[in-house]
């Protein structure tokens, strides 16, 4: 029999939130009792926290206290956090879209956007330093933004505040407001970038205990705050923005936003869960995800995908098989409902199954019959159906088994999977070699990966819909970048913290030492060690022709997909 | 008949009318006497040109395939097949199907075909091999596995040593100095890999079968990682062979592509010199 260790089963807040800022300042009663004088925690009821989950447990463990001086950033457009921010005092200001004027994304520590020229493109076969990973600057590319501490404490600050306060529309967020809480429940991108004006000191608290004190408080503090910013600003965009909803009258628009239901499902306590997922092979992976609609029910509601990703099952025999998924924008219960309304009683006929963390709507039968269904003189067609985005199903270009390896692999995820079909690969590299003449000498990918069938899935970024590699970066060095939607990483704000590729699941980003133009190796002169950065596929972004992988393939046998789209699976799966 | 069927068959028709309208247009200009080894002979060397020139294009990954001519490189692989193929009738129709005659002539020949023969031979490799690697062992790079291959003798003779040390026995220290010490110090039965001959696999599967008699129920579970790691090794070597097999026809191609190019322009200034 194999020896055995005993140990205590790690409990939720073995690690308090503040410890991963800093083990030696935890939150302490007293500042507990201070935020507790304070709206809206002194209007919560406590009653209906658990004893051994109350409100002071969870603001001591899921809570903590963060100082910021005049021009820190706290969150930026388009960051992922898995936290919300609570203002308890200071000066901190948002800035307000609008058109041409927003504060440019080199100056808030990210990559320029910007293509090379013809003959910078071509200067690359002769141009690219022979040293691996060599770095022509080790400070910001743009001298108006700088950094400070160390670690998951880093603050990068906007050098020249006033010229900012001046140039650019913002807003001050009064002190007792959130910010940063709709992102952190939906696990969406931040929508707008936040700094401090002066001395401030912000309440952080993570997801799960920000969902904890929505649930539990019998007078919904939080949860009637968080709600309303919901409706009043993350609902009317996304139906806005969704083609079922497009050329509806505001009054109908009305309808729908009052009777939509915001949910979340699904728990991640880690932001890897994928790596572990796929560890646990497909039975205990479906037994953990929550269950959202189920087959055979009555369909109560339509239901959309906000963020995230959902399985379609069906029960078969004694278990259930995987027939489709559901990435953001798809919906689940349409046609359900469509036939009901047309007379025939069609319950679900499938059930819609979290995988991992997700956010949607649920929108109830009634308003869709209502809304939706009904003839409606400002639409072009009677009937939504044909608009409603079309989920990836099993087919003949998906075929069940393949199905299956996506889904349980994470890979549908992906919206640019590096699929390479070894039936017409000739491992000659050349997808390597252009990658690394489009990277300055160093490839961002191995040809090496995952494989089902004859495809292989290779180590390459997928560009994540739910990319939980950007949740705790300190920096916002791994973001989105806004044109494209493409997950990048800005060299110039990189502090080499690894954070990123720990958390990615698909040994995507690897950390390299760096070296300067002569090829010697850069060392922190703070700790005399190495510098290290995060590097990974780009997809090119700032070459004119694309991905280069993808071009250089002479055989057609690499291919970058989008598993979310029907036909682009089709072409590269089903050939 | 499904997509790529069909784009096959489609260039192997648009393939035959223009071999076809090459043999007409020779045989009009022959009967009007014009000098149809010369504009034929023109019209070789800017097709050898074009077709040198894909390993330009393929270092230029990163401009947009819009802005090249022909497109991105998997078109122009199709166009250098294509080329190619059609480069042979136009050789034919150059020379009229006559021995050479001259050093520079012999040269420009044997250049010419040995850069054909070897671009239709990587042309069957790399419709052949693929699926073949596909079909056996774990995906592993090429430049890796020697490293492998270095992982799996030390865990072999690891294994050997540890069995002979516990059961104080030599049976599996024979059978590896025998049979196996040979076999794992580095790549074997190439030829054999690449004519998809399975002999020698089973020939040491074999051996190690018969050697199961002569051992104690301990030494049975490390005789059959052993086996299995006999296996592996030749999977190893079986991609060794094919892999290589598709890296190597370009070694002969491209210098003979070099060699083609700088005869063949000689031979041009050659004809304008004496003619």
């Amino acid at each position: 029999m194999p020896e055995t260790v005993s140990v205590t089963r790690p409990q939720r807040w073995d690690h308090p939130f503040s410890f991963d800022l800093n083990p030696s300042s935890p939150v302490t009663d007293s500042m507990i009792d201070e935020w507790l004088t304070r709206p809206p925690f002194n209007q919560m009821d406590e009653s209906g926290f658990r004893k051994s989950m109350s409100l002071r447990d969870l603001l001591k463990n899921d809570a903590r206290l963060m100082s910021y001086q005049a021009g820190d950033i706290v969150v930026r457009r388009g960051d992922w956090g898995n936290s919300a921010f609570f203002i308890l005092g200071g000066n901190v200001r948002a800035e307000v879209e609008s058109a041409g004027s927003s504060i440019p994304p080199s100056m808030l520590g990210r990559k320029p956007n910007r293509k090379r020229t013809l003959f910078e493109s071509i200067a690359q076969l002769w141009k690219n330093p022979s040293a691996p990973e060599s770095r022509s600057r080790f400070t910001p590319d743009d001298s108006r933004i700088g950094n400070r501490g160390q670690g998951g404490q880093t603050r990068v600050f906007l050098q020249d505040l006033p010229a900012v306060l001046s140039g650019y529309r913002t807003e001050a967020i009064p002190p007792g407001q959130w910010f940063g809480e709709l992102s952190a429940l939906g696990r969406t991108p931040r929508t707008a970038t936040v700094f401090a004006e002066g001395p401030a000191q912000l309440l952080e608290v993570r997801w799960q205990g920000l969902r904890d004190l929505m649930r539990f408080d019998q007078n919904s503090a939080i949860r009637t705050d968080v709600e309303k910013s919901f409706r009043d600003h993350a609902l009317e965009e996304f139906l806005r923005n969704h083609p079922v909803f497009q050329g509806l009258s505001d009054e109908k628009l009305k309808i729908l936003m009052d009777h939509a239901e915001f949910r979340t499902f699904g728990e991640y306590d880690s932001p890897k869960p994928f790596k572990d997922l796929a560890k646990q092979g497909f039975e205990n992976n479906f037994e953990s995800e929550a269950l959202i609609l189920e087959e055979g029910h009555y369909p109560n509601d339509v239901f959309f995908v906000r963020s995230g990703l959902a399985r379609l099952t069906v029960k078969h025999h004694h278990g259930h098989r995987t027939v489709g998924y559901l990435t953001p924008g798809h919906a689940y219960g349409f046609h359900e409902i469509a036939a009901s309304s047309a007379g025939e009683s069609v319950p679900y006929q499938c059930s819609v199954r979290a995988i991992s963390f997700l956010s949607g709507l649920l929108i109830p039968t009634p308003v869709v019959q209502l809304v939706l269904l009904a003839p409606d003189e400002n639409r072009q067609s009677t009937s939504v159906l044909p608009i409603v985005p079309a989920p990836v199903i099993k087919g003949d270009a998906v075929p069940e088994p393949l199905l299956e390896f996506l889904v349980e692999e994470r890979f549908v995820q992906a919206t640019a999977a590096m699929v390479i079909d070894l039936d017409r690969c000739v491992r000659c590299d050349d997808c390597v070699r252009a990658c690394a003449t489009a990277h300055d000498g160093n490839p961002r990918f191995v040809r090496h990966g995952p494989i089902h069938g004859h495809h292989m899935l290779a180590n390459a970024c997928l560009h994540c819909v739910d990319p939980v590699c950007m949740v705790e970066c300190p920096t916002g060095a791994i973001h989105r970048e806004f044109a494209s939607g493409n997950v990048v990483i800005s060299e110039s704000s990189c502090i080499g913290c690894a954070q990123c590729a720990n958390n990615c699941p698909y040994d995507a980003i690897r950390m390299v030492q760096i070296t300067d133009q002569n090829g010697q190796l850069v060392v922190d002169d703070r700790i005399g060690r190495p510098l290290t950065q995060a590097t990974k596929c780009d997809l090119c972004l700032d070459q004119l022709g694309g991905p280069a992988c993808q071009n250089a393939c002479a055989h057609d046998a690499l291919r970058r997909v989008d598993l979310s789209d029907v036909q682009q699976l089709q072409e590269v799966f089903a050939r | 008949m499904t997509g790529p069927q069909q784009r096959r068959m489609g260039w192997i028709l648009v393939g035959l009318l223009v071999a076809t309208a090459l043999g007409i247009t020779n045989h009009i200009l022959t009967a009007s006497h014009v000098r149809t080894p010369y504009y034929f002979g023109w019209l070789l060397l800017v097709m050898v040109v074009f077709l040198a020139a894909f390993g330009v294009r393929k270092k230029l990954t990163f401009l947009p395939p819009t802005l090249i001519f022909g497109g991105n490189a998997a078109n122009w692989l199709r166009f250098h097949i294509f080329i190619g193929l059609l480069s042979a009738v136009v050789f034919g129709h150059h020379t009229g199907l006559r021995l050479p005659t001259g050093f520079v002539e012999t040269t420009l020949a044997a250049l010419f075909l040995g850069t054909f023969l070897s671009g239709v031979t990587g042309l069957i490799l790399s419709r052949v091999i693929p699926a073949r690697l596909t079909s056996r062992g774990e995906e592993v790079l090429f430049e890796r596995i020697p490293m492998f291959r270095s992982r799996l003798r030390t865990e072999v003779e690891e294994l050997v040593a540890a069995a002979a040390e516990k059961s104080g026995d030599s049976a599996l220290v024979e059978f590896y100095e025998t049979h196996l010490k040979e076999f794992f110090s580095g790549p074997k039965h190439i030829l054999e890999h690449l004519i998809a001959n399975k002999r020698p696999r089973r020939r040491l599967l074999q051996h190690a079968q018969n050697c199961r008699r002569f051992l104690n129920e301990p030494e049975h579970a490390q005789l059959d990682r052993i086996t299995q790691l006999i296996q592996m090794k030749d999977d190893l070597d079986f991609h060794l062979a094919l892999q290589g097999a598709l890296k190597m026809w370009l070694f002969v191609h491209l210098p003979l592509t070099c060699g083609l190019l700088i005869v063949a322009v000689f031979h041009l200034l050659l004809v304008h010199a004496f003619t």
